[in-house]
């Protein structure tokens, strides 16, 4: 504990918590509420706040176009997030978190997952979301219900939000101050992935400056991984998916007698 | 020869009978259950004979016997407290243990018929048993507080006899009074007892308390020995402690015949003679002692001219009795130049004591025989000349009041001359001496009232035309659980409160278990007083106890008071016989006369109401004010904090309120603001 | 050596990021009363966390942490069978998504809590297209030109 008493000098970085503080009031305007939209108001908070946060992830080393590219997938990401918390049409809500896929799929492309990238557009945004969105053409005809123009404790879950969002930057930035001073975790994680590293760079092929080259060679790698590091998780995952199959069905079967006519 | 531990067999037996009748009786020995208790009390009384049979051997060179049964409990330290199983056999105890099993014994066997199917038996004859029990062992214990547990062995014993048949509201009165009324006196002999204790050296043995306590200051002495007295009042019901006596009748016949007559209020007068020796160093407490006997003796006996209850009159005539002995106690004065009066006072009131016992005993039997027979009728408004109806019983009752009143040569005589010789002859001191003669002379009317009350009972209940009230007729010779008790005049409700019928063919004699005990006791009541008085063989033996001198000296100033004594008795049963017999109508006359009198003597004088206005009431006012605090404010400040949990709890409730995001929500917040503690609770708290 | 992650956008970014979706997608789950968009924002979190795990694997170089985000998918998809099939359910008896019908674990004696607040008057719909009423037009007048 002694590493972080010689830290910052204050606990708090203010313009992280204000800016998280501006986007939860933006968040919590934005939120269905029967006494009207107060629209506008809460979409300038919120964006504001998040220019705010990509200016402050600015970091001193200049701009890049991987930079830019993370900037402009990270916004959209926490724009269709914004969307898909407050829209109160759900089935445009579930269209914006095929946005948010979309985006997080960019970023993992970004830290060079092409494979996930694709698994996770194709899981996400190919199966769950349009069967959710079967399934509410099924519930909701009609449009949006009176439940959708409400919300269940705004107020208290948009502070939930910031404190908790808060405090995981604060400790991502102390983290941050400690490792740029070379003291930290982050620094004590490292040591022993040394031989790991070794071993795969071995078999990776690298560019000049470090970078593993072709895309594809991820899949390759990736297979490996499974099935070697962790083969026991694959077969326990092939298990769970056949229980929840056969629970999917079990639980949705119709049994006579328990519908309840309201 | 005999062995001093066979004088612990003594109270032992009747425990283990007493013990034995309780827990077995009430499913297995059931109407049996008098066996044990008959057996136990016989074996003690041989032992007791066998005891007075060493006693008087020869060889002996103290007249005790002494034996040390161990320690019952112990304290250590500078100021201990000893009591061990001490007991000791001496003249004054080895003359009342027989006494006492004997009349045990006898009024057993009465009680087997009178009780008979009662359903409470078998706790009968338990409790008899322990009341026997502590009796003996408060008689021959050696150690002042092992008196003491049998003291209060013997008023509990009381208090459970009294309530016996406790589905009357009547005897729970009079149990609980009895036992208040006794507390009071308990407390003064408990004090008395703790002053003695730590004035002489810490001991508890009577002998060495007597020997020390002689050398305390006079105060101290007056003090503590006033305290003990107080213990003999409220036990022998003396004035004002006499409260709770008559209403002790409310309990069984026989009990009463026991414990009321012969027994358990002997034992303030025990107390009393035993420690005379160190009593008479301060003449004050004697004379006190002496006038509140003489108070009591003339008080009961004007109460018990006019009492219609039978079983009442003789009540008030033990309570009679017991002034004249503790007269005789006061009498003991060892200030009189040439002579010391301890002794002879000690033994004219233990010989009156013994034998008070065997006629009041004789006389409380024959009245439960006569109860009985009449259905548990006793007022003597509706009984009459049973002198036919009820032979045996009527001989028994004869005999008793003969020696009562003091004739001779039955034994009241004897054992009340030497009362009042002893009081004449202390009234030949130095000082007070007119207190004493005044008492001598209340010693003497109070021997006119006593035959006169007595034999006004007997000519009422005796002679004249035959009574018998309906209570006889309807239900025959058996016990009867609900009707017990004194049921008289409160019985019947349309009928004349006086109703009788005079049809002496259905009512009956007793039976037999309960005629032989009556006439066992008739020749030892009126021959006990010949056999040991004149022939001065109780002073023999009670004079060679240790502590005392027998005394044979001359008192033959004092013959004028035998004189006087029978002519007052003669005098007493002839105003008797004419106001009951001869001319009947000359009572109601002589009532109409005395007018505000005779209603005085029939209330008791107001004392039982005073009593209860002065003390009673302010109690029950404090019990109230008591109770209503700890109702209204105690209970209701615990009440509120019982409730307090109940309101937390309702607070808090509305958090279950089943939507499922609200307790998502309190998780998160929870987990929150963990993670925050985790994270930086060290920079927090620094 | 130069750290792979110790150029920009470094992992905190990436962190960043995840966390923030993470906590948008709680949010979102503690505010919404439509159980199929309770879920949706429960998959937003698994978003953010899947984000995580990749910025971990390479900042380590290995590749566990896509592995994990495969076993995540995984889970995922049985999540929202199972999720599905309940909501069914639940829908079958109440003939609504809304969860806060579902108040039967509450304390007993408790009130249930209902809506207070009206919502505001929504504007009418447009009027769905609708036929002209069959049979006779009205009686049109005669055409006084000809020309």
């Amino acid at each position: 504990m002694e590493l972080f008493a010689a830290g910052q000098p204050g606990l708090f970085r203010f313009e992280y918590f204000f800016a998280l503080a501006i986007g939860a009031l933006g968040i919590y305007l934005l939120l269905p509420s029967p006494r009207g939209k107060a629209s506008v108001a809460g979409s300038i908070a919120t964006l504001g706040s998040l220019g705010w946060l990509c200016f402050l992830g600015l970091a001193p080393g200049g701009f890049t176009i991987e930079t830019g590219l993370f900037h402009l997938f990270a916004a959209l990401a926490l724009v269709g997030a914004v969307f898909l918390v407050t829209q109160t049409n759900p089935a445009r809500a579930a269209l914006s978190f095929v946005m948010v896929v979309i985006c997080v799929g960019g970023l993992m492309l970004l830290l060079a997952a092409p494979f996930l990238m694709a698994a996770n557009m194709i899981v996400y945004a190919g199966a769950i979301v349009v069967t959710f969105l079967f399934v509410l053409m099924l519930a909701q005809q009609d449009g949006p219900s009176d439940a959708d123009n409400r919300s269940r404790e705004p107020g208290l879950a948009c502070f939930t939000g910031l404190a908790l969002s808060a405090s995981l930057l604060l400790l991502l930035q102390r983290d941050q101050d400690n490792a740029d001073r070379g003291l930290g975790q982050m620094k004590a994680l490292n040591a022993p992935v040394a031989e790991l590293r070794l071993k795969q760079e071995q078999t990776l092929r690298r560019e000049a400056n470090g970078r593993p080259t072709a895309p594809a060679d991820n899949t390759t790698f990736l297979g490996q991984t499974l099935y070697t590091t962790l083969l026991l998780p694959v077969e326990l995952a092939g298990v769970l998916l056949l229980v929840a199959t056969a629970g999917a069905i079990l639980i949705a079967q119709r049994r006579p007698g328990t519908e309840v006519t309201p | 020869m005999f062995e001093p531990a066979a004088i612990a067999l003594i109270p032992l037996l009747p425990a283990l009978a007493g013990a034995l009748t309780l827990l077995l009786g009430p499913k297995i020995l059931k109407q049996q259950s008098h066996w044990p208790l008959i057996i136990a009390c016989v074996g003690s009384f041989l032992v007791s004979l066998l005891g007075i049979h060493a006693l008087t051997s020869p060889t002996l060179e103290i007249r005790q016997i002494v034996y040390q049964g161990g320690t019952w409990f112990a304290t250590l330290g500078s100021n201990p407290v000893s009591v061990g199983w001490d007991f000791r056999l001496d003249p004054i105890s080895a003359m009342m243990v027989p006494m006492v099993l004997f009349l045990a014994t006898v009024i057993a066997v009465f009680s087997i018929g009178y009780m008979k199917d009662d359903p409470a038996y078998p706790r009968y004859f338990g409790v008899f048993s322990i009341f026997v029990a502590a009796m003996t062992l408060l008689v021959l214990s050696d150690n002042i507080v092992l008196l003491y547990a049998g003291w209060e062995g013997v008023g509990v014993c009381s208090f459970l006899l009294i309530g016996f048949w406790f589905q009357k509201p009547s005897a729970l009165k009079a149990a609980r009074k009895a036992f208040m009324v006794t507390r009071i006196g308990d407390v003064g002999l408990l004090l008395g007892i703790l002053l003695l204790w730590s004035g002489c050296g810490f001991t508890l043995q009577i002998p060495t308390l007597i020997e020390k306590a002689k050398l305390l200051s006079d105060e101290y002495l007056y003090l503590a020995g006033f305290l003990l007295f107080i213990g003999a009042m409220g036990k022998s019901a003396q004035f004002p402690l006499h409260i709770w006596l008559p209403d002790a009748m409310e309990g069984p016949t026989p009990v009463s015949a026991l414990i009321h007559a012969a027994t358990m209020v002997t034992a303030g007068v025990y107390l009393i003679a035993r420690f005379l020796p160190l009593l008479t160093m301060s003449p004050d407490l004697l004379l006190l002692i002496a006038v509140i006997g003489g108070i009591t003796a003339i008080l009961a006996a004007l109460i018990a001219l006019t009492q219609n209850d039978l079983k009442r009159i003789l009540a008030y005539s033990t309570m009679s009795q017991l002034g004249y002995m503790f007269m005789a106690l006061g009498a003991g004065r060892s200030d009189i130049s040439g002579h010391s009066l301890v002794t002879f006072a000690m033994v004219a009131a233990m010989f009156h004591l013994f034998t008070h016992a065997f006629f009041k005993a004789l006389l409380f039997l024959s009245a439960g025989s006569v109860m009985h027979s009449m259905g548990h009728v006793i007022d003597l408004r509706r009984i009459g000349g049973l002198r036919t109806v009820l032979p045996f019983t009527h001989i028994a009752f004869l005999s008793g009041a003969l020696a009562l009143a003091g004739v001779l040569p039955f034994s009241g005589y004897w054992s009340k001359d030497e009362i009042l010789v002893a009081l004449d002859s202390a009234s030949h001191g130095p000082n007070r001496d007119g207190v004493y003669k005044i008492l001598t002379w209340l010693g003497l009317i109070t021997a006119g009232l006593t035959a006169f009350y007595t034999f006004r009972a007997y000519f009422l209940a005796f002679w004249g035309e035959v009574k018998i009230p309906v209570e006889a007729l309807s239900h025959g010779q058996h016990g009867h659980e609900n009707d017990h008790g004194y049921a008289s005049t409160h019985h019947e409700v349309n009928h004349d409160p006086y109703g009788s019928v005079s049809d002496p063919t259905k009512a009956h004699e007793s039976p037999w278990i309960m005629t032989l005990p009556l006439l066992v006791l008739v020749p030892a009541a009126l021959g006990i007083g010949a056999l040991f008085g004149p022939t001065h063989r109780m002073m023999d033996f009670l004079g060679s106890a240790p502590g005392f001198h027998a005394d044979h000296g001359d008192h033959s100033a004092s013959k004028w008071v035998a004189m006087a004594s029978q002519v007052f008795g003669l005098g007493g049963i002839a105003v008797a016989f004419l106001l009951y017999v001869a001319k009947p109508g000359m009572a109601v006359s002589i009532r109409k006369m005395a007018g505000s009198g005779y209603n005085l003597s029939l209330n008791r004088f107001y004392l039982d109401e005073i009593l209860t206005i002065l003390f009673v009431r302010p109690l029950q006012i404090l019990g109230w004010l008591i109770q209503a605090l700890d109702r209204e404010l105690w209970d209701r400040l615990v009440d509120a904090v019982a409730r307090i949990p109940a309101w937390l709890g309702d607070k808090f409730r509305p958090v279950q309120n089943g939507l499922v995001q609200f307790y998502a929500l309190a998780m998160a917040l929870g987990l929150t603001i963990f993670l925050v503690f985790l994270a930086f609770g060290d920079r927090l708290f620094r | 050596m130069i750290q792979i992650m110790d150029l920009p956008p470094g992992l905190t970014h990436y962190l960043v990021v995840g966390a923030l979706l993470f906590v948008l997608g709680l949010v979102g789950f503690l505010a919404r009363r439509n159980m199929i968009l309770m879920f949706l924002n429960a998959e937003l979190m698994i978003q953010g966390v899947a984000l995580n795990f990749v910025a971990f694997a390479r900042h380590r170089g290995n590749l566990e942490g896509q592995g994990f985000v495969l076993f995540l998918l995984a889970v995922a998809a049985c999540e929202a069978a199972i999720a599905l099939a309940l909501i069914l359910v639940l829908y079958r008896t109440q003939h609504s998504l809304d969860v806060s019908l579902w108040q039967n674990l509450r304390e007993e004696g408790l009130e249930p809590i209902l809506d207070e607040e009206p919502l505001p008057l929504s504007p009418l719909e447009e009027k769905s297209p609708s036929l002209t009423v069959a049979g006779p037009g009205p009686a049109q007048p005669e055409e006084t030109s000809h020309v």
